[in-house]
């Protein structure tokens, strides 16, 4: 059996929501994504609720990636436009290259292009040029 | 188990048998990004991405898919006409459990848009409450929005008029293009007086339905309306919905102000495939009769569902979740789902219990007309296998399963009031209250947490508040969580 978070009753395994209160009993835990810009010493917090993509904005197109480096020195480093995307699958985190121009390096290991990796809080993810240090926060 | 295992891999693919290769490609490309391995590294098995792939170069072959079709239909699998059912899972594999464990399944019954099937025409039953508190505005309303019907009717649609206090009369029996001046004056006659006896009502009107003779030739409907409880007959009203039902009759019970029992209109609705509604105001009539009888234009047949359950499995709760969410109560296996239009989606509780892991048949589903001209029929496979987890739960079974989470807290508030159980009824209000605010429905959030203070003291609900839980915590338009 498992107990409802919210009212202690139980619940078959499996039970997508309590019996007794309705309080739903699979749901994915708030997460926040920081990354830390090794070459640039810049810092910033995103919630990761479905995918956060990395990239340069592309004004031809609209393309607006959720993290641009456009200012952020993108160019001169080398990122694509659409270089890597961060997603969660259930409560697991995964960085997956998205067949960026310059390639992309989990802990100075290649990412094949669209090929997921999971992601472990701490990680080194390098862009081209652009090193980050990516921290997951429940 | 016995039969070798294939899996229907349409249903795998999450198409039905008329999808194009664009959309099988497509599917097949959104899934492959779920299931690969590299994705769902907790799978120890590859099992699901192997099917996958499997499924998906029979599919895209067409002389391969031919013959798979062709396999299909030697099973009585392949959907001679043109709807289906989508089948999606919570889970596509489960892990064994020393224990049961929950499982669900939401089926969407639709027409296939490319494959239309003609409308039929209306065979058409007002039954109208007459009784003493009907007189004055209501009454007026309810002849309004009947003569309304009449006028809007196509040429080859029927209509009759029954109302009903301690016995039923006959307006205007069942009749194609009724004269409307002839039809007003006889409506203009129509006095309210006397107590409610609706099982007479019901009675009458069917006998009128049944005139039309061949039943399988239009969509048989009947707009209930009352504003009070009926006496003693309760019973006897839900017995003849359900012979209704099973002639392919849907009722619509309609109940208007806050006297009137609501689980009886409901029970009468559910043995039928119709609906229960809850108006508030007389004025509303017109507007309601309209709606109810324009849903019915486009309907193709009146539909019954069936369901068989796998050795050892369970159906915990069958709910369909439009056009309000309902329980669907089954007999024998099958029930009611009524004239059949745009979709209409199920979803099954089931319990599993304890397996070792395999490929399991947990549910055989058919959906259909009553004459079984128009089948889809479909088995559901279940697969129990070691190390798998981290499976995303669809969304639209979340959304489906939140709005059934709801409706069984109102469901279980109602049993407890009635079982005199006055704090636990108050608790499960205050539940209720929480879920709804979470779902942002604030003033229904409101009034239950009002209804919650009352309730120790009362043992009951308010009349209105009674109505406006019943009937609002049903029509949530619940957002599914955000897409990942």
């Amino acid at each position: 059996m498992i107990r409802c978070p919210a009212c202690g009753a139980e619940n078959l395994p499996n039970s997508l929501f309590c019996e007794e209160c309705g309080e739903p009993l699979i749901h994915e835990e708030k997460l926040t994504v920081k990354l830390v810009s090794l070459t640039e010493g810049w810092k910033i917090e995103m919630p990761l609720e479905g995918e956060v993509i990395i990239g340069r904005a592309d004004p031809a197109t609209g393309f607006k990636p959720h993290l641009d480096l456009s200012d952020k020195g993108g160019i001169e480093k080398g990122v694509s436009r659409r270089h890597l995307r961060l997603f969660r699958q259930g409560n697991k985190v995964y960085v997956e290259d998205l067949g960026s121009s310059n390639g992309s390096f989990i802990n100075n290991r290649r990412l094949l292009p669209f090929s997921p990796e999971p992601l472990a809080s701490g990680d080194e993810v390098r862009l081209g040029g652009e090193v980050l240090k990516i921290y997951l926060e429940g | 188990m016995g039969e070798e295992f294939r899996p229907d891999y349409y249903q795998f693919l999450e198409v039905s048998p008329f999808a194009s290769q664009e959309e099988i490609e497509s599917a097949y490309r959104r899934l492959v990004k779920e299931y690969h391995p590299d994705v769902l590294r907790a799978f120890k098995t590859a099992f699901l991405f192997r099917q996958l792939q499997e499924a998906y170069e029979v599919l895209r072959d067409p002389e391969r898919r031919r013959r798979y079709d062709e396999w299909l239909r030697a099973k009585g699998l392949y959907p001679e006409k043109a709807f289906w059912a989508n089948v999606l899972l919570s889970q596509r594999a489960l892990r064994p459990l020393p224990e049961p464990q929950a499982w669900y399944v939401l089926f969407t019954i639709h027409a296939e848009k490319d494959h239309a099937i003609p409308p039929k025409p209306l065979n058409l039953c007002l039954v109208i409450d007459t009784s003493t508190s009907m007189k004055g505005p209501k009454l007026e309303s309810a002849l309004k929005a009947s003569e309304l019907v009449l006028r809007n009717l196509k040429e080859e649609d029927a209509l009759a008029l029954v109302t009903f206090n301690d016995r039923a009369t006959v307006i205007l029996p069942l009749a194609r293009r009724h004269d409307p001046r002839k039809a007003s004056s006889l409506l203009r006659k129509v006095k309210a007086e006397g107590g409610t006896e609706m099982s007479y009502g019901i009675s009458s009107g069917l006998a009128e339905l049944l005139k039309a003779g061949n039943l399988w030739e239009s969509i048989n409907y009947m707009l209930l309306l009352t504003d009070g409880e009926t006496y003693g007959d309760e019973e006897e009203c839900v017995r003849l919905a359900r012979e209704a039902g099973a002639k392919g009759i849907s009722i619509a019970a309609v109940g208007l102000g806050t006297d009137w029992n609501e689980e009886l209109l409901e029970a009468i609705a559910q043995a039928s495939g119709g609906v229960s509604l809850y108006i508030p105001h007389h004025k509303e009539l017109p507007k309601t009769f309209q709606e109810r009888v324009g849903a019915l234009m486009g309907a193709v047949a009146a539909f019954k569902g069936k369901l068989e359950l796998g050795e050892g499995i369970n159906l915990k709760g069958l709910f369909r979740l439009d056009p309000q969410v309902s329980r669907v109560t089954m007999e024998g296996g099958t029930f009611f789902l009524g004239p059949f239009s745009g979709s209409i989606r199920l979803l099954a509780e089931l319990v599993i219990p304890p397996l070792p892991a395999g490929h399991y048949p947990a549910l055989r589903w058919e959906f259909g007309d009553l004459k079984g001209e128009l089948a889809a029929r479909g088995e559901v496979y279940l697969t129990i296998a070691e190390g798998v987890e981290g499976e995303r739960i669809p969304k639209e079974i979340l959304a489906a399963a939140g709005q059934v989470a709801i409706f069984k807290l109102r469901e279980k508030a109602w049993k407890e009031i009635r079982g005199g159980e006055r704090g636990k009824a108050s608790q499960r209000l205050l539940f209720l209250a929480k879920q709804l605010e979470k779902a942002g429905e604030k003033d229904l959030a409101l009034l239950a947490k009002e209804e919650a203070k009352f309730l120790p003291a009362t043992g009951d609900l308010s009349a209105e508040g009674r109505k406006r839980l019943y009937y609002g915590t049903r029509l949530l338009a619940l957002k599914p969580p955000e897409e990942g």
